[in-house]
């Protein structure tokens, strides 16, 4: 029984290590594996990604982790320093502090992904074309890039939110803004070094049109270096949505923002620490997080790329 | 590189040691912490708001004033007596000689009827109360006249109360402002409001030395003023929109007295042995507004289920301990007319909520846009939120800056306050009762009835009759007839708190009280 | 392309477009060189203008109110309307807002009552002394780090000095601030919470620069000058913490790439000592590198200034724009937004200026 287990273990490993991947999945598969060894050397990366899985999950797990309604108002305990009751406290309006931290958790995974599903196709969109079409069309879509990055982040995510209006869907069209270009320059810059090599050339001489060499062949390669890219911008994409959060441009009231949060605690920061101070630390936590994991991960693949 | 890092580590030691020798706000200055934000000009004909209210006081005189602890009574400033005829049509003033405004030039009859002629040529904020004794540009320069170099005439072109025309001459609006100067700096026929906006040309004990917007104003102390020199030097009137910093700030001595602290921090402060608040009862209310226009909010239940759906209890002793008590009518507590007890009209009741609005047709609840008028009533309009979620009306609350909207009727539901000068109900019944064109183009926005898109003409005829009529007795009867048919109409404005605004200030200043209608003066301001 | 840093905005302007073209004579080459820059900074230019008018149409109040004010007759309305042209088709509205914006005309402020362009120059000093302090942080502290961690590739020191730089990389710097302020204000009493100056000292030292160390200084007020220092050290340092981790990681990296030098094995070689090869080779082969990401450094600290600035009240561009935003005033938003956009681009072109004429081998 055991022996058979340790076999199976030894086969998956085995398969994973093989010298000679047969099809494409196992090539991946040990790519993916080698990558993952490699990011183990990284005791740092390893501590974010830990973080980074336990946001996932409180966020998955909100209404498991506590008994109280984040926006429930109970005025007669109001500002109650953390207790075994409450955990964290409560706020200005006798909102448990801690269930409006564990439901944030959703908040801002929720800014942080649709941010990442908006910006990756929009980036990788306009850099590959302009990457593979060059004259007149990479010229215009790089002078808008240009344009964009030629303002700070927050400074543009703010005027856009001020005129948007506040609320969490203009936040992240606001922050989505700031977030495309350095994907665009990316991907434009990795299709001009693809769209050279040879089998772009050879499936091009069979025929295929300019779209389906983009979409089929050039963006899916330029898929992993983009995914890196987005993990390190996470942490300025939270900072941001926290940022827009504490000047009243983020979610709208009484849904749970850390940045609001902490803007609103500042009130009471000097007698009710707690409420600014969980806020504040849940945001460097996890933007932290973002930061190691991103770095390791680029470490990781740019020794792949120094091989 | 090491020389260069004990280079830096001196100059932080030095900043350390002149960081205690940091002398605090000094016993010959006043600094004065509050919110400059949208102020756009110093001229007292353009403005009526509560800061710059208190600034324009202190730089220009009126014709008479009301103290802070009698606001009903009026005494003598630039006017030394006055008299009304028998006809109650005319006033007639005598003025100080000896009076000066900061240039040096006199005081005249002739500063202070061109000044009231330019309110109303202007025609801005600053007219509101003047234009409803009928003034206008067409008759201002007949009524109000110069009968001799010291003496002032007002024709009243209308029958009006001649107490509240008295009561009206004491707004920070109706500062008398120095004719010649002014003029110097005309531009385009402005009256020199341009230079005005940035500049200071009264009599009173202060002159503006420097503005900055958003930033500073620095008063200085006119050593010649009539009254005599104040016992400030300076005055200095420092943004700090941060209320956390602004109490911090106080804590330290750095500034002597804060406006616009949040209830937070109010809270905190009330347990310092340093710090007195002072809670001035206001001339206005905390207000939930109903845009009547809007075709959900146009059902009269529905109104009905918004008067039982907060919680007003609940906050009273904490976010609104400063900032107002609980009063639901919209007669002024402790003023003629006023009911005894209005309390029990609002009370919060969220299945009696529920009910009316399943009577006019949400058995599931209604949904609607809920603003605050500025981000100072965010906390008000979350407990709002709150409890109107338990009565089944699902608040989406958009926070931000809503008062131009509000007066452009462009919004579902609003929670606001609003504040008056003129020390009468009449006051407030304008802003209240009061709206004699109903139709969008007539942009009536000062009144708040047009806001929400009401209308009444026997409210409108009683408001008249307050404004003419002398008789006490007979007024008192004309407020209680006004509430009793504004609490029955389900009106667009339900009032939940009426307003107080709470000054903070350190132990050792004395003298500085907070006025009513906002024209705190600083010159018997003294530090112990 | 100089490499990632974690807010991704680094990227100086290249023009080099990554296709080769036929090899034309050196002077056409110069010509058209500058012809595409110089069309380059036109179109950027002109970009920021669309993307700020945008902003400014976005805005859901009335522009005509703006001007006016709420208390406005029907007969003004429509004047003011039709003297905004906004009757007028989007693109010829566009234009207008083009030629007025060249013209340094960014319109009145509706909360401050004066001209956009006044205030801006008024606030500006402030949030630029505020940026050359936190740059002065932000390098005395970043470069050192970075040369550490080099030096000490792999070490406990290289982890260390790494998670300081991304600890400021990551902690909000608003709630930073408001946790200085209330250690070193409210509790030791070491340095000032508010403004640039105590309110005391307002008015003794008249503007010549417009910055307040430098004009106490040289007018020789140094209760003043202390007093200024003593302002600016809190939001000058923690907006300074926030660049340490860019500059120290672009420091290291440029640091280890010096290292593995064939010089730098020779100098060892030939037993110099270890403290001499870092800073008398080493590091002065990456100081054309670094000055680059010195000016990059500078425009995301503008960014940054917007929150500091409105914790510690400090009367900068900031400040001025979160005001203008919660009063819905769209002209100091499109003003405020367009200058630092317009600033931005300046430091970013200088920065690539610098690179190539200092560099050895772009020259």
């Amino acid at each position: 029984m055991s022996e058979q287990i340790l076999e199976r273990r030894v086969g998956i490993r085995g398969w994973l290590l093989q010298p000679n991947p047969r099809g494409r999945t196992q090539a991946t598969a040990q790519q993916l594996y080698k990558n993952w060894q490699r990011f183990c050397g990284y005791p740092l990366g390893l501590v974010g990604l830990a973080i980074i899985v336990l946001l996932i999950v409180v966020a998955i797990c909100a209404p498991l982790l506590t008994s109280y309604d984040p926006i429930a108002q109970n005025m007669a305990n109001r500002l109650a320093a953390p207790s075994w009751e409450h955990l964290l406290g409560t706020d200005e309006f006798g909102r448990d502090v801690f269930s409006r931290i564990v439901y944030g958790a959703r908040t801002t995974l929720y800014i942080i992904m649709l941010v990442a599903v908006i910006v990756a196709p929009i980036g990788l969109l306009i850099g590959t074309c302009a990457g593979y079409f060059g004259g007149w069309v990479d010229e215009i879509l790089m002078r808008v890039t240009d344009v964009f990055l030629s303002f700070p982040g927050l400074v543009l995510a703010l005027g856009f939110a001020a005129a948007l209006g506040p609320g969490i869907t203009n936040a992240i069209i606001a922050i989505s803004l700031t977030a495309w270009p350095p994907i665009a320059r990316l991907a434009r810059a990795e299709t001009l070094s693809l769209r050279k090599a040879d089998f772009i050339a050879a499936v091009r001489l069979q025929g295929a049109s300019a779209w389906s060499i983009i979409l089929r062949h050039i963006l899916p390669m330029c898929v992993p270096s983009v995914i890196v890219r987005i993990t390190l911008n996470m942490a300025s994409v939270i900072l941001t949505a926290a940022g827009l959060g504490f000047l009243g441009l983020g979610a709208v009231p009484p849904s749970p923002e850390w940045g609001a949060m902490a803007s609103s605690g500042r009130e009471f920061m000097i007698e009710s620490p707690w409420v600014i101070a969980a806020p504040g630390i849940a945001i460097a936590l996890v933007s932290l997080a973002f930061n190691l994991f991103g770095d390791a991960l680029r470490d990781v693949l740019d020794a792949r790329g120094s091989e | 590189m090491r020389r260069l890092i004990a280079a830096a580590l001196l100059a932080s030691a030095a900043a350390f040691a002149s960081a205690d020798a940091l002398a605090k706000s000094p016993p010959n200055m006043l600094v004065i912490g509050t919110n400059l934000g949208g102020i756009r000009t110093l001229d007292p004909a353009a403005n009526n708001a509560r800061t710059v209210s208190e600034l324009m006081s202190n730089a220009y005189d009126n014709l008479v004033q009301t103290k802070p602890a009698s606001i009903d009574k009026l005494e003598p400033m630039l006017a030394t007596e006055w008299s009304v005829s028998d006809d109650k049509k005319t006033i007639t003033m005598k003025l100080r000689p000896d009076a000066t405004f900061s240039s040096g030039n006199p005081v005249t009859a002739e500063d202070a009827a061109w000044s009231i002629q330019r309110i109303i040529k202007m025609g801005q904020v600053g007219s509101t109360d003047l234009a409803l004794w009928g003034f206008t540009k067409d008759n201002v320069d007949q009524l109000v006249r110069v009968s001799d170099p010291h003496t002032l005439v007002i024709e009243l072109p209308t029958e009006v109360n001649t107490d509240l025309v008295l009561a009206s001459l004491a707004g920070s609006s109706v500062g008398i402002v120095d004719k010649k100067t002014a003029l110097e700096h005309e531009a385009n026929g402005d009256f020199g409001s341009g230079w005005l906006a940035a500049n200071t040309a009264g009599s009173g004990p202060f002159v503006l030395s420097q503005l900055r917007p958003n930033n500073l104003a620095m008063f200085d102390a006119r050593k010649d003023y009539w009254g005599g020199a104040p016992a400030m030097q300076r005055v200095a009137v420092m943004h700090i929109p941060e209320s956390g910093n602004l109490r911090l700030q106080m804590e330290k001595g750095d500034v002597d007295v804060g406006h616009y602290m949040s209830s937070g921090d109010l809270e905190a402060l009330s347990n310092s042995p340093d710090v007195v608040i002072d809670k001035v009862p206001g001339l206005g209310f905390y207000y939930i507004a109903l845009n009547t226009k809007d075709p959900d909010l146009q059902k009269p239940e529905v109104r009905r289920a918004f008067q039982h759906a907060f919680d007003w209890k609940a906050i009273q002793d904490n976010i609104m301990k400063y900032l107002g008590d609980p009063w639901q009518s919209m007669v002024p507590k402790g003023m003629i007319g006023a009911p005894a007890d209005p309390l029990g009209r609002n009370t919060y009741d969220p299945e009696l909520a529920k009910k009316l609005l399943a009577e006019a047709g949400y058995p599931n609840g209604l949904k609607k846009t809920l603003n605050p008028s500025s981000d100072a009533l965010r906390p008000f309009a979350e407990a709002l939120q709150a409890s109107a979620r338990k009565s089944g009306i699902d608040l989406n609350l958009v926070p931000g800056e809503f008062t131009p909207a509000f007066r452009e009727r462009k919004f579902e539901v609003l929670v606001g306050n609003s504040g008056a000068r003129l020390p009468d109900p009449f006051a407030v019944a304008t802003q209240y009762a009061y709206n004699p064109d109903n139709r969008d183009e007539a942009r009536l926005g000062s009144y708040y009835l047009w806001r929400v898109g009401q209308q009444n003409e026997e409210l409108n005829k009683l408001v008249d009759e307050s404004m003419r009529e002398g008789d006490a007795t007979k007024r008192a009867d004309v407020f209680k007839q006004m509430d009793d048919i504004y609490s029955k109409m389900d009106p667009g404005l339900v009032i939940f708190f009426q307003r107080s605004d709470p000054y903070v200030m350190l132990k050792n200043v004395k003298g500085y009280a907070g006025h009513t209608t906002w024209s705190t003066r600083w010159h018997d301001v003294t530090k112990e | 392309m100089i490499a990632a840093s974690t807010d991704g905005r680094d990227a100086p302007l290249d023009v080099d477009d990554g296709f080769e073209d036929t090899e034309p004579s050196r002077g056409a080459q110069l010509v058209r060189r500058f012809a595409g820059r110089a069309f380059a900074i036109a179109t950027t230019l002109l970009g920021l203008l669309g993307l700020t008018f945008a902003m400014g149409r976005l805005l859901p109040n009335d522009p005509v109110i703006a001007i006016t004010g709420p208390e406005v007759s029907k007969e003004v309305y429509d004047r003011v309307f039709l003297e905004l042209g906004l009757d007028r088709p989007v693109w010829e509205q566009f234009l207008t807002y083009v030629g007025k914006a060249l013209r340094g005309d960014f319109g009145v402020s509706t909360t401050t009552g004066q001209k956009v362009v006044t205030d801006l120059l008024m606030v500006f000093p402030a949030t630029f002394e505020l940026a050359i302090v936190a740059l002065l942080v932000g390098v005395g502290l970043g470069v050192p780090l970075g040369i550490i961690a080099a030096v000490k590739r792999g070490t406990i020191i290289d982890l260390i000095a790494r998670l300081i730089g991304l600890a400021g990389h990551s902690i909000p710097s608003f709630w930073l601030a408001l946790m200085a302020l209330l250690l070193f204000y409210a509790k030791l009493d070491w340095f000032a919470a508010s403004g640039r100056v105590d309110v005391f000292y307002e008015g003794l030292v008249t503007p010549v620069t417009g910055f307040l160390l430098l004009d106490s200084a040289l007018s020789r007020n140094w209760d003043v000058f202390w007093n200024a220092l003593n302002h600016i050290v809190l939001p000058g340092t923690i907006l300074g913490y926030y660049s340490v981790a860019y500059i120290s990681r672009m420091t290291r990296s440029f640091m280890l790439e010096q290292l593995s030098q064939e010089y730098v094995i020779t100098a060892q070689a030939k037993g110099l000592l270890p403290r001499q090869v870092i800073w008398r080779h080493a590091f002065k082969n990456i100081r054309v590198q670094l000055l680059t990401i010195i000016a990059l450094t500078f425009g995301g600290l503008l960014d940054g200034a917007v929150l500091i600035e409105t914790v510690f009240a400090w009367p900068g561009v900031g400040q001025y724009l979160t005001r203008g935003i919660q009063m819905n005033d769209i002209n100091i938003v499109m003003g405020s937004v367009l200058m630092i956009g317009v600033l931005f681009l300046v430091i970013n072109l200088v920065s690539d200026a610098l690179y190539r004429i200092l560099d050895p081998r772009t020259r």
